[in-house]
């Protein structure tokens, strides 16, 4: 109740100051030793009218400390931050999204080959197996987790920050870069790994089926597969422009 | 009684120092510190204590850390640097030279041949 008045009293001393970081740990700091210091003063038998205006009156002149505590400038950074915290939970879901949906899809491609190889008569018409066109719909499936990923790497701050956090991924760049260098370096090796996993793939397939005339379409899924990486690394790795 | 406050004054920043030296501390702790030792004639106002902490903090003296309360607000905790430890000294030195030297100088003369 009484901390609710120290918290009001704050809130009006501090209506004329700047509003920046600065400002607002004062505020923070000022209101733990207010609140501490009033709590300790009625404990020791102060009324509470009286302990409130010892503690107001221990502030001193805040007014000459704000005049030389800087701009508004700096409220950009407290609402940048609050920006990138909620842009980034929305990042987040939409890559979790993407992610089951691509497995999916993996998931949908599997089953698919599965059906056809072993001649499961699922979709069977007109004597042509169509069990096939569940690559083509695994396929389908991709393009809603490359849009989604594709918007959540468009996501831009609002206009009135723009300024700002273009400084911000200035100083970010570097750091950007080094992770850039290290994520091609993970996916060349997974690549190599890849490509000797679908000649395997290849092979068994081929031995087991017999299917030799149509089983070489394993190397054009895996071709789609490396420009799908290829597409992905452009959207989230996009080359310096320098 | 303005003398003494304005020596007192003139120490701000050294006595937060000292009260440092034990162990960490924040602003309403070091002001109780100052009125148990001064018999509650003397604390600092909230503004003087910022000031002397942001100077402080900025010459590499003391810095600076958040508390973990989980309800209220949070306590601005200050915790000395060897630099600060070494300004103490030198901050005690000259308190001490200047007391005697004031001393000196405000003795009468009673035993000069």
């Amino acid at each position: 109740m009484d901390n609710l008045r120290i918290r009001k009293y704050m809130d009006q001393l501090f209506e004329n100051a700047p509003v920046n970081h600065r400002t607002l740990e004062f505020k923070e700091e000022l209101i733990a030793n207010a609140l501490e210091k009033y709590n300790d003063m009625v404990l020791r038998g102060y009324g509470e009218d009286e302990a409130f205006q010892l503690v107001v009156g221990s502030i001193g002149d805040v007014q000459q400390l704000f005049q030389e505590m800087g701009t508004n400038e700096d409220y950009s950074h407290a609402y940048y931050l609050q920006w990138a915290k909620e842009a980034q939970e929305k990042k987040a879901a939409l890559t979790a999204v993407s992610a089951g949906l691509f497995l999916l899809a993996g998931a949908v491609a599997v089953v698919s080959l599965l059906l056809y190889y072993c001649n499961v008569k699922l979709i069977y018409i007109g004597g042509q197996n169509l069990n096939l066109l569940g690559i083509g719909l695994a396929l389908l499936i991709c393009i809603v987790p490359v849009s989604l990923l594709v918007y959540a790497r468009k996501i831009q701050p609002p206009a009135e920050l723009s300024g700002y956090a273009a400084g911000r991924d200035m100083a970010t760049s570097e750091n950007k870069k080094q992770r850039r260098k290290r994520f091609k370096q993970i996916r060349s090796s997974l690549e190599g790994l890849m490509w000797l996993l679908i000649v395997i793939f290849y092979f068994v397939v081929s031995f087991t089926t017999h299917a030799w005339y149509i089983t070489w379409i394993i190397f054009l899924v895996g071709a789609a597969v490396e420009c799908l990486l290829d597409a992905l690394t452009k959207i989230f790795f996009p080359a310096d422009k320098d | 009684m303005s003398i003494t406050a304005d020596i007192i004054r003139g120490h701000t920043e050294t006595i937060i120092l000292v009260s440092l030296l034990e162990h960490d501390s924040y602003g309403y702790q070091i002001n109780k510190d100052i009125l148990r030792k001064t018999g509650n004639r003397y604390e600092l106002k909230e503004a003087t204590l910022y000031t002397a902490f942001r100077r402080l903090e900025q010459a590499g003296y003391i810095t600076t850390y958040w508390g973990d309360e989980k309800i209220g607000a949070r306590r601005r905790y200050y915790s000395i640097t060897p630099a600060g430890r070494k300004a103490c000294e030198q901050g005690l030195r000259e308190w001490n030279e200047a007391k005697s030297m004031i001393d000196r100088l405000l003795a009468p003369e009673s035993n000069s041949s």
